[in-house]
C-alpha cells in the first residue's frame, strides 16, 4: 500500500487506521488526497465537512473575540469612529463576518452535514445515502460557496450585518452582490443535502425498521431536511432579488425606488426563522441519543418526541414576523405571529420534559457526552425561555435590537446547537475514529465551556434589559462593567473550546485505540452492527431491525411495592 | 410486485447502494418531486413580489401591462403546451422501448423550447426599443406610451420573472440535450427511464410556472 | 405546428397497439393511452383561449384576476395529474407537491395579508396608510425620488 504524504486527510487516515489490525475500514480503504476529494462514501464526506466547519468556526470565533476585545476598552468621551482599537467601519465588518460565517458556514450545516451524513445510513442500516454523488456535489458546492462568501466579505468590506437589511444593503457600495451570490450557492448545498436525506429515510431503511423504530436522531434529521428543502429556496430568491435590486434597481425593496423594506424583511425571515429550526432540531435529535444512552433508559414518550420534531418544523414556518415586531409591519400580523411563536414553544417544551423524565431513575454516567448534555439542558432552557420574553409584543418593544436578543440567540444557537454538536462528536468519536479520547479533559472542557459561556452571555441579558443596543461600536459608560465581564467570559470560553480541540487532536495523534465496537453499549444499529470503525460499505450483512432503538437491558421498570 | 434480485440478475443500471431497480427508480422519482417542491417555492418569491407590486401600484401595473402583447404571449403559451405534450409522449415512447419515438419527441420538445426563447427574446427586444429597460435603466423614448415614473418597478419585475423562467427553459434544454445523447445511445427502455421522466417533470414544472406567468403579466389588467 | 402533432398522432396510433402489448410487462404502473394525452392537450388549449377571453370581459378587474387564477389552477392540476402522471404514482408524491403548494400559499397569504393590514387598527381613527403619495399627492420624504414633482401614481 503506497503512502502518499499529500495533506491532512491522508495523514489522519493513516494515523487513525494504521494501528488497527482489524483490517480495512472506511478510513484506510482507499488512500490519497483525491480519494477523499472525490469520494462518494457518506462517512468520508461527513468528515470533510467536519474539518471545514471546524476551520470556519475558528475563523468566526476569532472575529467574535476581536469584537469583544474592542468592546472591553475603556470608553472615551467624545469618541470618534477611530477612537478604539478597531475603527467603527471595521467593527461593522467584523460582526457581519462573524454572523455570516457562523450562521451560513458553521451552525446551519454543523450537525446535519457532519453527523447526519456520517450516521444517517448507519442508523437505518443502509449502505449509503440515496444519492451519493449528489452528496459529494453538495460538499463541493459548500466549499465553493464558503470560499466565495469569505473572500467577498473579507476583501469587499461588507458591513450590512448577516441579515442584509434593505435599504442599506441595496445602496451601500460594499460587495453585497458577491456576498449574496456566495450565500445563494451555499443554499444549494443545503437544499441538496436535505433532499438526499429525505429520500434516504423514505426509501432505504433496513427491513423491519418501521418509522417508530427509527432512532430519534433520524426523526430530527428528517424534520430538518424538510425545512431545508422548503425554506432555503425562498432565501435563494430573496438574495436574487436583492442582487437584481442593486444591479437593475427594480424597486421592490428600496423605498427610494418605490419599494418596501419590510417586504425584504418578510422574505428574508421566511427563510431565516425556519433556519434556526434547521440549526436546533438536529441538536434535539442528538440530545435524545445522548441522554438515553448515557442513562441506560428508554426515551420517555418516543412518539411525542418524534411528532414534536415534525410539529416544530411545520409551525416554525409561520412565526417569522416575530423578528419584525418593531419594523413597522402591520399590527394585525404582529398579533398573529406572537400567538404562533408561543405555539411553537409547546413542542419544544415537550422535548425538554421528555429528556428530564428520561433521566429520572436512569443509570446516569457522567461521561463527557453526558456532561455536555447537561450543559445543553441548562443553556438551552435559558435561551428558550428568554425567547418567550421576546415573543411577547410589549416586552419586545423594549428588548428588540438590544443585547438581550444577542444573548438569547447565543444561548440557543451556541449553548444549544454547538454544545450538542461537541457532545455528539465526543459520543460518536470511537465509531468515527476508532480512538479513545481523554475523559478527564473532556469533562474539564465541559465545565470550562459552561462557565465561560455563562460569564460571556449572561451579563448581556442584563445590559440588554437596561438598554444596551446591539451592533454598536460605542456605548454609554454605565454598561462598561458588563462588557468587561462578557469579554473575560469570552476568553474563558475560548480556552474551554481549545481544550476540546486539543483533546480531539491528541486523540487522533496519540490516542489509544478503541477496542470495543460498542463502548457505550447502545442499542442502535450504528453501534451494534458495525466493526469498531465501519467498513467502507457499512455492513457485512444487511442488518435487520428487530427492536426499538432504546431497549436497554437494564430497562428500569416502576417498582410496585413502593419507593427505594 | 417488484422483481426479486437474484445474484446474477443485476441490471447494469443498478447502483451499488440500491437493492433493486424498483428501489432505485422510486428513490429517483421521490428525489425529483422534492426538488420540484423547492423549485416551486423559489418561484413563489417572485410571485409574492408581483402581488406586492400589484397591491401598491395598481394603476401603474395596468399601464405597464398595456405594453405587453397578449398575442405573442398566447403563442408562447401554446408552444409550451405542445412541448409538454411532446415531452410526455417522449417518456411514453421510452417506456414502450420505442427509441425512434423517444428521440423524435425529444427533438420536438427542444424545438418548441427554442421557439419559446426566440419569441420571448423578440418581445424583450420590442420593449427595449421603446426604452422600457429594467429598473434604473428605465428610459422611455419620447413617443412611448408608458411614461409613469414608477413603471420601472413593473418592468424590472417583468424582466426578472420572465428572465428567471427563461433561465429554467435553458436549463431544461440543457438537460434534454444530455437526454438526447443518452437516448441516441439507446440507454432508455421500459426498465431504465427514470432520468428521462425526471427531465420531463422539470419541463412540466416550467410549463406550470408559465401557466401562471402568462395571465398575471399579460392578461390580468 | 399542428401538422407535426397530427403526424405524431398518426405515428402514435400505430405505436399505440405495440404499446399495448408491452403494457403487461411493465412492473410499474401501466402506460396511459396516447388519446388521453392529446385529449388533455386539447382541453388545456381551450383553457388558454378561455383565459384570453376572460381577460377581455367587461367586469371589475378583481373578478378577472380571480377567474384567471382559477383557470390557471385547473390547468396546473391537469398538467400535474396527467402529464406528470400523479394519477397513478405513489400518493406520497402528490403529498409532497401539495404541501409545497400549501406552504407557498401560506407564504403569500401571510405576507400579502401583512402588507394589506398595515392600517388595520388605525383606519377607523382616520389614519390611513397611503400607498405612494400623501393627501396632497406628494411622495413621502423617504419615498421614491423622481425628477418630476408630484406627478406620481394616484
Amino acid at each position: 500500500m503506497e503512502k502518499r504524504d499529500m495533506g491532512k486527510p491522508v495523514l489522519f487516515a493513516d494515523m487513525l487506521s494504521s494501528h488497527h489490525d482489524t483490517g480495512s475500514n472506511y478510513l484506510n480503504a482507499k488512500k490519497g488526497f483525491l480519494s477523499w476529494l472525490f469520494t462518494v462514501d457518506h462517512k468520508r464526506i461527513g468528515i470533510m465537512y467536519f474539518v471545514a466547519i471546524s476551520v470556519f468556526f475558528l475563523v468566526g470565533g476569532f472575529f467574535a473575540l476581536l469584537l469583544r476585545a474592542e468592546l472591553m476598552q475603556e470608553r472615551i468621551v467624545n469618541a470618534t469612529a477611530n477612537s478604539y482599537m478597531i475603527s467603527a467601519d471595521h467593527f461593522n465588518e467584523a460582526f457581519t463576518f462573524h454572523g455570516s460565517i457562523m450562521v451560513f458556514l458553521v451552525i446551519i450545516p454543523s450537525i446535519p452535514a457532519t453527523l447526519g451524513n456520517f450516521l444517517l445510513p448507519l442508523m437505518i442500516g443502509a449502505k449509503d445515502v440515496a444519492f451519493p454523488k449528489l452528496n459529494l456535489m453538495s460538499f463541493h458546492i459548500y466549499i465553493v460557496g464558503a470560499i466565495f462568501l469569505v473572500y467577498t466579505i473579507a476583501f469587499g468590506g461588507l458591513d450590512t450585518g448577516w441579515t442584509f437589511y434593505t435599504p442599506y444593503s441595496t445602496e451601500t457600495s460594499t460587495s453585497v452582490v458577491a456576498a449574496v451570490f456566495g450565500a445563494f450557492i451555499l443554499g444549494f448545498s443545503s437544499i441538496l443535502t436535505g433532499l438526499n436525506f429525505i429520500v434516504t429515510v423514505h426509501k432505504m431503511r433496513a427491513p423491519g425498521m418501521t418509522w417508530v423504530r427509527m432512532p430519534l436522531f433520524v426523526w430530527a434529521i428528517y424534520a430538518t431536511s424538510v425545512i431545508q428543502v422548503l425554506a432555503t429556496p425562498v432565501l435563494a430568491v430573496t438574495l436574487v432579488l436583492v442582487a437584481m435590486e442593486r444591479l437593475l434597481g427594480i424597486g421592490i425593496f428600496d423605498s427610494n425606488l418605490g419599494g418596501d423594506p419590510v417586504l425584504f424583511q418578510n422574505f428574508f425571515w421566511f427563510y431565516s426563522h425556519p433556519a434556526v429550526y434547521i440549526m436546533i432540531l438536529p441538536a434535539f435529535g442528538v440530545m435524545s441519543e445522548l441522554i438515553t444512552t448515557h442513562s441506560r433508559k428508554s426515551i420517555f414518550g418516543y412518539k411525542a418526541v418524534a411528532i414534536s420534531s415534525i410539529g416544530i418544523a411545520v409551525i416554525g414556518f409561520f412565526v417569522w414576523g416575530h423578528h419584525m415586531f418593531t419594523s413597522g409591519q402591520s399590527a394585525l400580523a404582529t398579533v398573529f405571529f406572537s400567538f404562533l411563536t408561543y405555539a411553537v414553544a409547546v413542542p419544544t417544551a415537550i422535548k425538554v420534559f421528555s429528556w428530564v423524565a428520561t433521566l429520572y431513575k436512569g443509570s446516569i454516567s457522567f461521561t463527557t457526552p453526558m456532561c455536555y448534555a447537561f450543559v445543553f439542558l441548562f443553556l438551552f432552557l435559558i435561551g428558550g425561555i428568554t425567547g418567550i420574553f421576546l415573543g411577547a409584543i410589549s416586552t419586545d418593544v423594549h428588548l428588540h435590537n438590544t443585547y438581550f436578543v444577542v444573548a438569547h440567540f447565543h444561548y440557543v444557537m451556541m449553548g444549544g446547537t454547538l454544545i450538542a454538536w461537541i457532545g455528539a462528536i465526543y459520543h460518536w468519536w470511537p465509531k468515527i475514529t476508532g480512538k479513545k479520547y481523554s475523559e478527564t479533559w473532556g469533562r474539564i472542557s465541559s465545565v470550562v465551556v459552561f462557565l465561560g459561556f455563562n460569564l460571556t452571555f449572561f451579563p448581556q441579558f442584563i445590559m440588554g434589559t437596561r438598554g444596551m443596543p446591539r451592533r454598536y461600536y460605542d456605548y454609554l459608560p454605565e454598561y462598561y462593567n458588563f462588557h468587561v465581564l462578557s469579554t473575560i467570559g469570552s476568553w474563558v470560553l475560548a480556552i474551554g473550546l481549545f481544550i476540546v480541540l486539543f483533546n480531539w487532536l491528541h486523540s487522533i495523534f496519540f490516542g489509544k485505540n478503541e477496542s470495543s465496537s460498542n463502548p457505550w453499549k447502545a442499542k442502535t444499529i450504528e453501534w451494534t452492527d458495525t466493526a469498531v470503525v465501519p467498513i467502507e460499505h457499512n455492513f457485512e450483512k444487511q442488518p435487520i431491525s428487530t427492536h426499538g432503538p432504546y431497549e436497554f437491558d437494564e430497562l428500569v421498570k416502576p417498582v410496585k411495592t413502593g419507593g427505594h | 410486485m417488484s422483481a426479486h434480485n437474484h445474484e446474477g440478475e443485476h441490471s447494469k443500471f443498478l447502483a451499488h447502494h440500491f437493492k433493486s431497480m424498483s428501489q432505485q427508480t422510486a428513490a429517483g422519482k421521490l428525489g425529483m418531486w422534492i426538488f420540484m417542491a423547492q423549485e416551486l417555492l423559489f418561484f413563489s418569491g417572485l410571485f409574492c413580489a408581483y402581488g406586492f407590486m400589484r397591491f401598491m401600484y395598481p394603476d401603474m401595473v395596468t399601464q405597464g401591462q398595456s405594453s405587453m402583447d397578449w398575442r405573442l404571449g398566447g403563442i408562447n403559451s401554446v408552444i409550451l403546451l405542445v412541448s409538454s405534450l411532446t415531452m410526455s409522449l417522449c417518456v411514453r415512447s421510452a417506456r414502450s422501448n420505442n427509441k425512434a419515438g423517444t428521440v423524435k419527441f425529444l427533438v420536438a420538445t427542444m424545438i418548441c423550447g427554442l421557439l419559446f426563447l426566440v419569441i420571448k427574446g423578440s418581445e424583450w427586444g420590442m420593449h427595449f426599443h421603446e426604452g422600457y429597460f429594467p429598473g434604473k435603466f428605465f428610459n422611455p423614448v419620447a413617443h412611448a406610451e408608458i411614461q409613469d415614473p414608477l413603471a420601472h418597478i413593473f418592468f424590472g419585475l417583468y424582466y426578472v420573472m420572465t428572465g428567471m423562467h427563461g433561465l429554467h427553459i435553458v436549463v431544461g434544454l440543457g438537460l434534454m440535450t444530455w437526454m438526447l445523447v443518452r437516448a441516441n445511445r439507446g440507454e432508455f427502455s421500459s426498465e431504465n427511464y427514470v432520468s428521462l421522466e425526471n427531465t420531463s417533470l422539470f419541463w412540466h414544472l416550467v410549463d406550470i410556472v408559465w401557466i401562471f406567468l402568462y395571465p398575471l403579466l399579460y392578461l390580468a389588467k | 405546428m399542428l401538422k407535426i402533432v397530427r403526424n405524431k398522432k398518426r405515428q402514435n396510433s400505430s405505436e399505440h397497439s405495440s404499446g399495448d402489448q408491452k403494457h403487461s410487462h411493465n412492473n410499474e404502473h401501466g402506460l396511459l393511452p396516447v388519446r388521453l394525452y392529446v385529449g388533455i392537450f386539447i382541453v388545456l388549449l381551450m383553457m388558454i383561449f378561455m383565459n384570453i377571453g376572460i381577460s377581455m370581459l367587461p367586469i371589475p378587474s378583481i373578478w378577472i384576476v380571480s377567474l384567471l387564477i382559477f383557470v390557471a389552477i385547473i390547468q396546473t392540476i391537469l398538467v400535474a395529474v396527467f402529464y406528470m402522471e400523479l394519477i397513478h404514482e405513489d400518493k406520497f408524491y402528490s403529498f409532497v407537491f401539495g404541501s409545497a403548494v400549501l406552504f407557498m400559499l401560506l407564504f403569500f397569504g401571510i405576507t400579502l395579508g401583512e402588507i394589506r393590514g398595515r392600517d388595520f387598527f388605525t383606519a377607523t381613527e382616520g389614519v390611513k396608510m397611503m400607498r405612494g403619495v400623501d393627501q396632497n399627492g406628494n411622495f413621502a420624504p423617504g419615498g421614491p425620488k423622481l425628477e418630476k414633482k408630484s406627478e406620481g401614481s394616484h
